[in-house]
């Protein structure tokens, strides 16, 4: 079912909400993503990846309390429903099922020589 | 804090203008956030970087304002509103169809002028740039310094050792120098002699001409095509001339000139040059061919011939600056020093202009073809921007003048609850509508236009060859501009009514009162009549240049062109020609009067028993005894050469006034029998002749010495009896053909290559003159509709005065004064103000007209009757008619 694919992208926004728990806003998911993939994300690419999880309805989200480093704007926080802590766990499954089925020596880094 | 310690302004505002409102609120917010925790990071130039970027990449379809649900959610009858504005646009237009037309026609008009001035100057802009390497090429040329250091002639050809030199002295900073050099019109014809065409536009040219030039080959390779003597590369309408659809590769051409004759291999077939050029070629042939006949060493030595367009490939990242910066120690390694012992870098220059600016910036003492003038392109800038100007002051002023029959729509508009900004956008909508169907029309008025306009300006544009893309921008450009300026001052004026007032009927302005319509009236007919009193001017320049005394008989004179032949047995064909009952004096010389006096040599003159080095140019001509006297020419001191002293060949000097005045010498009796030597000829001064214009009028008189040359007769000069012309022409056209076979007989009179001297200045006169009527009549048209709107306001007032027995005439005067007014405030701003530029245009001119009041006086009065003959249609009907009509209902 298309509605319930997710992208590399998503899954890791996704991951991100939930390691960030209260504190997941946009700024604090594009550092995260940043910090721990170590690519640079705009905050607008965000932004897209967001709203479409939540109009698939794998996030929700509510506006939080103003900080005054934000000119006192209200911050959106993000939490994961269980449909997406649901497709999160699915995409893992898949994924561990498809690394079962791949030899060992599929996966041995080598270098040609010669 | 720091005073840049904030976001970029302008971008917050971006973001907040394209952001949805949904999302507003924490996007600003992270956005800020990030960009404070950046500010800590790396400091804040690089966070508002970052912030831009960030802005910028906002620019998502997730992110960006929805058109549609700004609509829906704003206001939900908004599409209504527009289809609404649209309509009442329509009743507008198609209920005033008077006004409307005079509104639309006239804009067309305007953007008629200037979508095909647009296509014209982007053309002239255009020149030269279609080479890859445009940018990296440049022209060299040679300016002479006199010892005051003044410039006394600047060639945009210069000496053929120079290319070379060039090459092997600035290694590393030009990469690489060719030389052009006109073949002279040779006549070449194919193997068997079948065909045969003088070859205007012959060139020789270095080898690596096609290194810096990108003319696509369509036969050949441009890198061997002209390594070898004695080979040819043709351009394909050549090819075509010659060969017609065979191939033309391995076939050859003979030239023919110069008494040389030569069999030339043709390697490679080219494009024709683009138009948008600054020469053209039909044949290039390998310089080596020229140099063969000349001889290598020969040709290293000749610093004084300056005949080789020599252009420079700099390459990337290198200045033509620092080639500027070694030309003084070049020229002095090269040329040495003057005869006084001053370096040669002192008199001499060499200059670079970049290859696309020689078009419209080159106007040098020789150039390959007749250049454009930036000048002219802007002041065909100027007037197409005067003509919208114009059409758009016509609309603002029909559209407030019509203010009263839409201030009730405004009134009932604003009671039921319009926005003065929804107001605003409806008018403006109505003007863009109206400038939309001008601009089809516009296009349609080019399409008609455009041949006409072509064969005067010598163009090709055509619309289809055109970019698009460029196209499209002029035209909705065109239009926005139009349609937001014209449109914008009737909609905040129109909206800025009050309802109450409007609603009630009150009088919304009296024209008694200087309104800013009055005002842009005057400045309409200021512009119009400030371009009548110019076509005036230039006309009478024109007409001054055309007709006044030379101080020479120019009329009556053929000049036919000469060739070896013709030299060795001048005498002999002199002799026959005089014969002819047709024909009066025959003459030959190296330049003719209406051409340019380019040649000039160094010299020394007696003054005050001493000889003395001549420090300025004196031009030379070399000519045969009865020169002077053909020309009949005013001899001021001494005698015309002599056929009777052998002398005269060899050691006399005839020279003109302004030599004499330039050696300093007392009077012109003082000269005569003077020392005098000239390229290294040694003899006397036995002449002065009056100063006359040898050259055009745009040339000052310069000082000339005409010496007895043989063999240097480039040019035979006929003078036939009165009347006489066909015979003679008949009779040499006969004569010619035998003593040229196989070229095409062709003359020109004196007088009509003088008169070709100015067309230039009647083609800026025709435009001026075209144009400027265009604007008489846009203004014309938008006070008809003034006048017309005004009777039709005052219709009442008109029928009560005539009741209580007011004559035809008061009520003319009564109205016809009010505009007529405005006319006169134009006449009186535009007469000192084109005064001041005419004058300043005269100065350009070292023999200028004096400014006649006749002028001044035509072209005001014309505006003011041309106004008052339109006023008075509308005025003279309306008080001629029955005053019943007008006031019997209310």
């Amino acid at each position: 079912m298309k509605g319930t694919y997710l992208g590399e992208f998503q899954e890791v926004v996704l991951l991100s909400i939930l390691i960030l728990q209260d504190e997941s806003y946009g700024v604090r998911i594009q550092e995260e993503i940043q910090n721990e993939l170590n690519r640079t994300i705009s905050r607008g690419a965000l932004h897209t990846a967001l709203t479409r999880l939540e109009e698939k309805g794998f996030i929700k989200s509510e506006m939080g309390g103003a900080t005054e480093e934000r000119g006192g704007r209200r911050k959106r926080i993000f939490t994961v429903t269980n449909l997406g802590k649901e497709s999160l766990k699915e995409a893992r499954a898949v994924r561990e099922q498809l690394w079962t089925k791949v030899p060992d020596w599929a996966v041995n880094v080598s270098y040609a020589v010669w | 804090m720091v005073k840049n310690n904030t976001p970029p302004k302008l971008f917050e505002k971006l973001f907040e203008w394209f952001c949805a409102d949904e999302f507003f609120e924490e996007l600003q917010g992270d956005l800020e956030e990030a960009y404070y925790h950046n500010v800590e990071a790396h400091g804040s130039a690089v966070a508002r970087n970052i912030y831009r970027k960030e802005v910028l990449l906002m620019l998502r379809p997730s992110v960006i304002k929805k058109l549609k649900s700004q609509f829906r959610n704003s206001n939900s009858n908004n599409i209504d509103m527009i289809r609404n504005y649209l309509k009442i646009a329509v009743r507008n237009i198609l209920g005033q169809k008077l006004y409307s037309f005079i509104n639309i026609f006239g804009l067309a008009v305007g953007m008629a002028a200037t979508i095909l001035i647009s296509l014209y100057v982007q053309n002239e802009l255009s020149y030269d740039k279609y080479h890859e390497k445009a940018d990296r090429i440049y022209r060299v040329s040679r300016e002479w310094l006199n010892q005051d250091g003044e410039s006394s002639l600047h060639l945009g050809h210069i000496a053929p050792p120079f290319a070379p030199l060039i090459e092997n002295d600035f290694e590393g900073i030009v990469e690489q120098a060719v030389r052009l050099m006109s073949g002279y019109g040779p006549l070449m014809s194919t193997a068997d002699g079948e065909k045969q065409f003088e070859e205007d536009n012959f060139f020789f040219a270095d080898a690596d001409v096609f290194k810096v030039f990108s003319w696509k080959f369509i036969k050949g390779k441009p890198e061997t095509a002209l390594i070898e003597p004695n080979t040819l590369v043709l351009s394909e309408t050549a090819a075509k001339r010659y060969f017609g659809d065979e191939d033309p590769i391995d076939k050859s051409l003979t030239f023919n000139n110069f008494g040389i004759e030569i069999e030339m291999k043709i390697t490679g077939v080219i494009q024709d040059a683009p138009n948008n050029s600054h020469f053209h070629y039909n044949m290039i042939a390998s310089f080596l061919t020229y140099e063969n006949v000349v001889g290598k060493e020969q040709l290293m030595q000749q610093f004084g011939s300056n005949n080789f367009s020599t252009f420079l490939l700099f390459p990337e990242g290198v200045s033509p600056a620092e080639f500027e910066a070694g030309v003084p120690a070049f020229i002095d390694k090269h040329l040495g020093a003057n005869n006084d012992g001053n370096a040669a870098s002192t008199t001499n220059k060499l200059h670079l202009m970049p290859l696309t600016d020689i078009h419209l910036h080159s106007h040098l003492d020789s150039e390959i073809e007749a250049n454009g003038d930036i000048k002219y392109v802007y002041t065909y800038i100027i007037i197409a921007l005067f003509i919208l100007l114009i059409a758009c002051i016509n609309f603002m002023n029909l559209s407030t003048a019509r203010s009263m029959k839409r201030a009730k729509e405004v009134g009932v508009r604003k009671v039921m609850g319009a926005f003065r900004t929804s107001l605003i956008r409806q008018f403006i909508t109505e003007s863009v509508l109206l400038a939309t169907v001008s601009a089809i029309l516009a296009v349609g008025i080019v399409i008609v236009v455009m041949p006409w306009f072509n064969n005067f300006s010598g163009k090709q544009l055509s619309l289809t060859t055109v970019d698009p893309l460029f196209f499209t921008s002029l035209l909705l450009g065109v239009v926005l501009v139009v349609g937001l300026i014209a449109g914008s001052y009737p909609a905040f004026y129109l909206s800025n009514f009050t309802p109450v007032k409007v609603l009630k009927g009150a009088k919304l302005n009296s024209h008694k009162k200087v309104n800013l319509r009055s005002i842009l009236v005057v400045f309409q007919f200021f512009i119009s009549i400030c371009l009548i009193i110019g076509v005036g001017v230039i006309g009478d320049q024109i007409e001054y240049m055309k007709t006044k005394d030379l101080g020479f008989r120019k009329d009556n004179m053929i000049v036919l062109p000469s060739n070896q032949q013709i030299h060795d047995n001048f005498r002999m064909i002199k002799d026959r020609l005089m014969k002819q009952p047709s024909i009066e004096d025959v003459t030959f010389a190296s330049r003719v009067p209406s051409g340019r006096l380019l040649d000039s040599q160094g010299g020394q003159a007696e003054i005050g028993g001493e000889m003395v080095n001549i420090n300025f140019r004196i031009a030379d001509i070399h000519v045969d005894h009865d020169y002077l006297k053909t020309l009949d020419v005013k001899f001021l001191a001494g005698r015309n050469f002599d056929y009777n002293l052998a002398s005269d060949s060899s050691e006399a000097f005839v020279l003109n006034n302004a030599a004499i005045v330039g050696l300093g010498y007392t009077s012109s009796d003082d000269a005569v029998g003077k020392k005098f030597n000239y390229g290294g000829r040694n003899g006397f001064i036995i002449g002065v002749v009056d100063d006359f214009h040898f050259e055009s009028l745009h040339q000052s008189i310069a000082p000339m010495v005409f010496v007895i040359t043989q063999g240097r007769a480039r040019n035979v000069i006929v003078q036939f009896k009165e009347g006489m012309e066909s015979e003679a022409s008949d009779y040499l056209k006969g004569e010619w053909e035998t003593l040229r076979p196989g070229s095409t007989f062709d003359y020109y009179t004196i007088s009509e290559s003088f008169n070709d001297q100015y067309v230039a200045e009647e083609k800026l006169s025709e435009l001026v003159s075209y144009f400027s009527w265009l604007t008489i009549f846009v203004a014309v048209l938008g006070l008809f509709g003034l006048s017309s709107f005004s009777i039709e306001q005052n219709i009442k007032e008109i029928g009560i005065r005539k009741v209580l027995g007011a004559s035809v005439g008061s009520v003319m005067y009564l109205f016809t004064k009010r505009f007529a007014i405005l006319v006169i405030i134009g006449i009186i701003i535009a007469v000192p103000a084109s005064y001041y530029g005419m004058t300043e245009w005269l100065s350009g001119f070292p023999y200028a007209t004096s400014l006649k009041p006749m002028t001044f006086v035509v072209g005001g009065l014309s505006a003011l009757i041309f106004a008052i003959v339109t006023v008075s249609y509308e005025i003279i009907k309306a008080a001629i008619s029955n005053p019943v009509n007008s006031i019997r209902t209310e």
